[in-house]
């Protein structure tokens, strides 16, 4: 039997990327709701965001966030599921974010050593050894979990496997999630691409939960 | 029941210092403040008026980077002036302010060269956009200190200061 190319997508996002729940036709038509239309970006199509959908605590918004980080710090704050570029003035950015297993798994300062657009996605060796069906390496596209974006965390010169990256899961924006680092909506994370210089410092807020 | 509460105290007192040793084997970092979402609404919120100064900040961005000693537009820069360009066209009363910056390294000079020759770039990009030359000027800065980002002998700072901000201005200064 060979896989189609959109059912290894299925696999690899249902398997790798989203919460683990069986899904009915009554659930496929609620996604569908979280779509509107489509964007061409850099050679490729993401589908739109229909933030009528998304909770409006998850949508981008200036907000006053007392912080001693300098302007264009990112501030990822797991726990309570936002992300904030820093702003003069006390003020940020906030969007809202979903944190895989990845994104909970350190914390503390690094910087965004790389970006990509319409990044490729490689499955860690251990992922592969549990799921042997999944594809060694996916080109990005919009297919790609990973989504039309993702910016690379560094530490010392040192990958830190940590990622802030898009998403083609709306519905997982304000969750925990079972994979994945730090997801934001497809517009966000181009939002924030374009905002972020490689060399913009990055603060993962402790978690104590 | 003073008692109880100090009871409690101590409880939570060890409870955290055990967590606090749990994450100590998990990561050895400088400890970070700790999570909350300590943030209020600003401005005007979701209801941001279409037009307005906040519109351009939040739903646009005002800066775009460069890379060390060039005021060369790249791939990002240019979808970000696509987007002020676009803007602009919808909103043609406000008159730009193109303020280029360089970081801290070179002289004063070589900065302040450096700077005009990034707003320039902007002004002249947004030109060929259609946003009419009339209503943009270009301003350097140079690596001004009171007009820094933030100061410090690293690539998160110099990144940061090699920009250009686009500021909507109802009167053009003369």
């Amino acid at each position: 039997m060979s896989l189609t190319r959109r059912a290894i997508v299925k696999l690899a996002s249902a398997a790798v990327l989203s919460a683990p729940i069986a899904k009915g036709f009554a659930q496929e038509d609620d996604e569908e709701a979280y779509f509107a239309g489509t964007v061409q970006d850099n050679g490729y199509v993401y589908r739109r965001t229909n933030m009528d959908r998304i909770d409006p605590i998850w949508r981008k918004q200036l907000v006053n966030y007392v912080h001693n980080e300098q302007p264009g710090t990112i501030v990822v704050d797991t726990k309570a599921h936002f992300l904030y570029v820093a702003f003069e003035n006390n003020t940020a950015l906030r969007y809202g974010v979903g944190v895989g297993k990845e994104g909970f798994k350190w914390y503390g300062r690094a910087q965004v050593e790389r970006k990509a657009i319409w990044p490729g996605w490689t499955p860690p060796p251990e992922m592969l050894a549990r799921r042997p069906d999944l594809p060694h390496h996916m080109n990005g596209g919009p297919d790609n979990p990973l989504g039309p974006r993702a910016m690379y965390l560094y530490r010392d010169g040192h990958d830190l496997d940590y990622r802030l990256h898009g998403t083609v899961e709306p519905w997982s924006i304000g969750s925990d999630v079972s994979s994945g680092c730090i997801r934001l909506l497809p517009e966000h994370v181009i939002d924030l691409f374009q905002r972020t210089p490689v060399g913009t410092k990055v603060l993962v807020l402790e978690h104590l939960a | 029941m003073g008692r109880s509460k100090r009871e409690l105290g101590t409880a939570t007192r060890l409870i955290a210092l055990a967590l606090s040793l749990a994450l100590a084997g998990c990561a050895s970092e400088l400890a970070p403040p700790k999570s909350a979402a300590n943030d209020t609404a600003a401005g005007a919120g979701l209801d941001v008026p279409p037009g307005s100064n906040e519109d351009f900040i939040v739903n646009v961005g005002r800066r775009v980077f460069f890379t060390e000693n060039s005021a060369a537009l790249d791939d990002t820069a240019k979808a970000t002036l696509d987007n002020q360009a676009a803007w602009l066209s919808n909103y043609p009363a406000y008159k730009v302010k193109v303020e280029g910056f360089a970081d801290e390294k070179g002289s004063t000079q070589f900065n302040m060269q450096l700077g005009m020759k990034r707003a320039e770039a902007v002004a002249a990009y947004l030109v060929s956009k259609g946003v009419p030359a009339a209503r943009l000027k270009a301003k350097s800065f140079g690596n001004a200190p009171n007009r820094k980002v933030k100061a410090c002998d690293d690539i998160s700072c110099w990144s940061q200061n090699r920009r250009a901000v686009t500021v909507l201005v109802t009167d053009v200064e003369t």
